[in-house]
């Protein structure tokens, strides 16, 4: 191996440096909270770490978590990089959920190979359409996007409950609302013998593909620009609202591909409360990883992990969900810690 | 698997709390809101610990807090994959996720909580709480000073309409001009949107409340603040509110749960549809609260004698619909598929179903 390729890897493991280091101050915190309620840090850990990882099933389990997670951290990352603050990912997870079951429910009852792939970018499509609006509303009219984001997750989440209420409603839910059950077709292929499908792999392609864009190519260092120092930008003729359109245009795609996958292969159906704050989870991903896309992956595998053991610390340590909820709690307040520590230690 | 190595000693402590101890039974509980929620989710863990407290050598795991989504799915997968050899799946929204699961775990055997469907391995088990309900209506009828009833709901599923509707009817066996005002807060658990509503309906000149959410207990409190009174379903909260509960419909699943592990300890059990009632003693209707009078008491006591001897069924004509139409003709029974997909209204509700 040449020095050229070693430096090379080096530069690209420095940013998982950080990950590694909260993940150690989290097992700190999460044991002194442990001892705090008068519990065994050390068993109550194992049972953390067996419940995210403890075998095929647990580390399944923490990968489905993580895909929509993984994919609306990008989706926020993107905006960002022209200085967006979009907490958006939610509402165009369901609006891709919704334009991606509307292209299910329409080749339904012969579904053919076509359905997978008319699915998924008529998902991303929706995602980008919601997205999109608070883009026009932003370069348009000098709308805040994160209000306007902020809004239209009611809106997209509220229109799946009046769906499934009303017009998708399965007559064979028997009151239940949810749409019919996507055939076979609509499922993203499944990996080895679990629930995780492919959508992890295409979010792991396409942070990695995303990051090398917009760290290699002029195009990301034209959102540098436009983000860092938008007056200088505007000397130099690049235009804000043509880039904050395809930043916001592609993260609302991303949370769309998002809100179709997980409603084909993970839920099985159209259902309201199926983001299960996917979005929000990815928008604090985002934040943390200071929207470096790397970053992104394996902080949304940790976050993905820790909302996947929840359950299981409750079953085999009988505590209470809320105890669940701290734990989760603590793992922002550590990556915040270790952020704000190397900051001061390397300033800029 | 480097860290599988690296948490099994870890593990060995965990397990000392015996969560894997190997002859016994373990039964899987999943609730949709918090445990102590003093309602729907307490009324199935007080079943969870009359069974451990029955069954000999039973052991229970429980999680509380799974939303109706996939994610119930790997709850109940991990609870079987960590011996659970019956899962207790006590909300609606997860029927078709056990019943998938059901097809990959066919020696699992699951309970559910008030579904229509069974499958090889799912049967379900649910109380029919109307009877009660009708009672606890007609102590709301009878105290009533304005005629305005309201009802404080989460969904409109058939279970919520038919607890609106029976209390409508027992209420209007009192006083047949009485309205009852829905409001729908579109969570089982929402306690600001329970105080808003119990508030606005009190505003309103609503005197008395019914409700089916997660819990009365909110409400209760709400309308005991407000002078007002409330009918209570699945756990009995007269300590929280003792001057506002009129009376309530509770459940007590404990005999029924038993009964199901016990068949299935034995290899006799055939998924069905069980449902208990007023009459096997699943459902009961709470004491009486201070402000139902003596006359009033005997009056729906003697119905409770009437519906325990069959002499009266709730669900008869006649009926009429909200918009005034005959639902039912004079002494006629409702079918049961009418009943169990309710979704109309009778005559008197101000509301509608969305």
């Amino acid at each position: 191996m040449s020095g050229g390729t070693v430096d090379r890897a080096r530069a690209m493991a420095a940013p998982l440096g950080r990950p590694a280091l909260a993940a150690a101050a989290f097992v700190v915190l999460a044991a002194a909270f442990f001892a705090v309620i008068g519990r065994n840090p050390l068993s109550m850990i194992g049972v953390v770490l067996e419940a995210a990882a403890g075998d095929s099933y647990a580390i399944g389990e923490s990968l489905v978590r993580a895909t929509p997670i993984l994919l609306c951290a990008l989706a926020t990352a993107l905006p960002a990089r022209v200085g967006l603050i979009s907490v958006g990912a939610e509402g165009q997870f369901y609006a891709g959920a919704i334009a991606g079951t509307g292209t299910v429910l329409s080749m339904l009852p012969t579904p053919g190979w076509t359905m997978l792939p008319l699915m998924l970018v008529t998902g991303a499509l929706g995602g980008m359409a919601l997205s999109l609006l608070a883009g026009l509303l932003r370069t348009g009219l000098q709308v805040n996007e994160t209000i306007s984001t902020l809004l239209t997750n009611y809106v997209a989440a509220l229109l799946v409950t009046w769906l499934v209420y009303g017009p998708w409603k399965s007559p064979a839910s028997q009151g239940w609302p949810a749409t019919v059950e996507f055939p076979a077709a609509a499922k993203l292929p499944a990996l080895f013998d679990s629930r995780v499908h492919a959508g992890l792999l295409i979010g792991i392609a396409l942070a990695v593909v995303l990051h090398l864009v917009l760290t290699r190519s002029r195009w990301g260092l034209v959102l540098d620009v436009l983000r860092s120092n938008p007056r200088a930008g505007l000397v130099a003729g690049l235009d804000f609202r043509r880039n904050a359109l395809i930043v916001m245009a592609l993260g609302g795609a991303l949370a769309g591909l998002a809100g179709i996958a997980e409603t084909a292969s993970i839920q099985g159906r159209l259902q309201s409360d199926i983001a299960g704050g996917a979005g929000f989870s990815g928008f604090l991903v985002a934040w943390l990883a200071r929207n470096h896309c790397l970053r992104i992956i394996p902080l949304s595998l940790l976050v993905g992990a820790l909302l996947a053991s929840g359950d299981g610390l409750q079953m085999f340590a009988q505590v209470p969900s809320s105890v669940t909820l701290v734990i989760q709690g603590l793992l922002f307040v550590a990556v915040l810690l270790v952020n704000g520590w190397l900051d001061r230690k390397r300033p800029g | 698997m480097k860290l599988h190595r690296l948490v099994r000693p870890l593990l060995a402590a965990a397990l000392a709390l015996g969560a894997h101890a190997a002859h016994s039974q373990t039964i899987g509980y999943i609730y949709v809101g918090p445990e102590k929620d003093y309602g729907y989710n307490t009324s199935h863990d007080l079943g969870r610990q009359y069974v451990e407290k029955t069954v000999s050598g039973t052991k229970t795991l429980h999680v509380e807090n799974i939303p109706e989504t996939a994610e119930v799915s790997r709850v109940m997968e991990r609870m079987i994959k960590s011996g659970a050899s019956i899962v207790f799946a006590t909300s609606y929204g997860y029927l078709d996720y056990a019943i998938e699961l059901g097809k990959k775990y066919p020696k699992v055997a699951f309970m559910h909580a008030g579904g229509l469907k069974t499958g090889d391995n799912v049967g379900t088990y649910w109380a029919n709480s109307d009877d009660a309900i009708y009672l606890a209506g007609m102590a709301a009828g009878s105290v009533t000073k304005s005629g305005k009833l309201g009802f404080i709901a989460a969904f409109p599923i058939p279970q919520v309409v038919r607890s609106i509707n029976a209390f409508t009817l027992g209420a209007q066996a009192m006083n047949p001009k009485v309205t009852t005002t829905v409001v729908w807060t579109g969570g089982w658990l929402e306690p600001a949107k329970e105080a808003e509503a119990t508030n606005s309906l009190v505003d309103a000149g609503i005197d008395v409340i019914g409700e089916q959410v997660d819990s009365p207990i909110t409400i209760a409190q709400t309308a005991e603040k407000r002078g007002i009174f409330v009918v209570g379903k699945d756990v009995d909260v007269s300590k929280f509110a003792p001057k506002s509960v009129l009376t309530g419909a509770s459940w007590n699943w404990g005999p029924t749960m038993v009964k199901v592990v016990n068949e299935i300890k034995a290899g006799t059990w055939k998924p069905s549809h069980i449902r208990g009632d007023l009459k096997d003693g699943t459902v009961v209707l709470d004491p009486f609260g201070p402000a139902v009078t003596e006359p009033v008491r005997k009056t729906i006591l003697a119905k409770k004698a009437d519906i325990l001897a069959d002499k009266f069924e709730v669900w008869s004509g006649p009926m009429t619909a909200q918009d005034g139409k005959e639902l039912l003709p004079a002494g006629k029974a409702m079918p049961m598929d009418m009943l169990e997909s309710m979704g109309f209204f009778v005559k008197g509700v101000i509301g509608t179903i969305k």
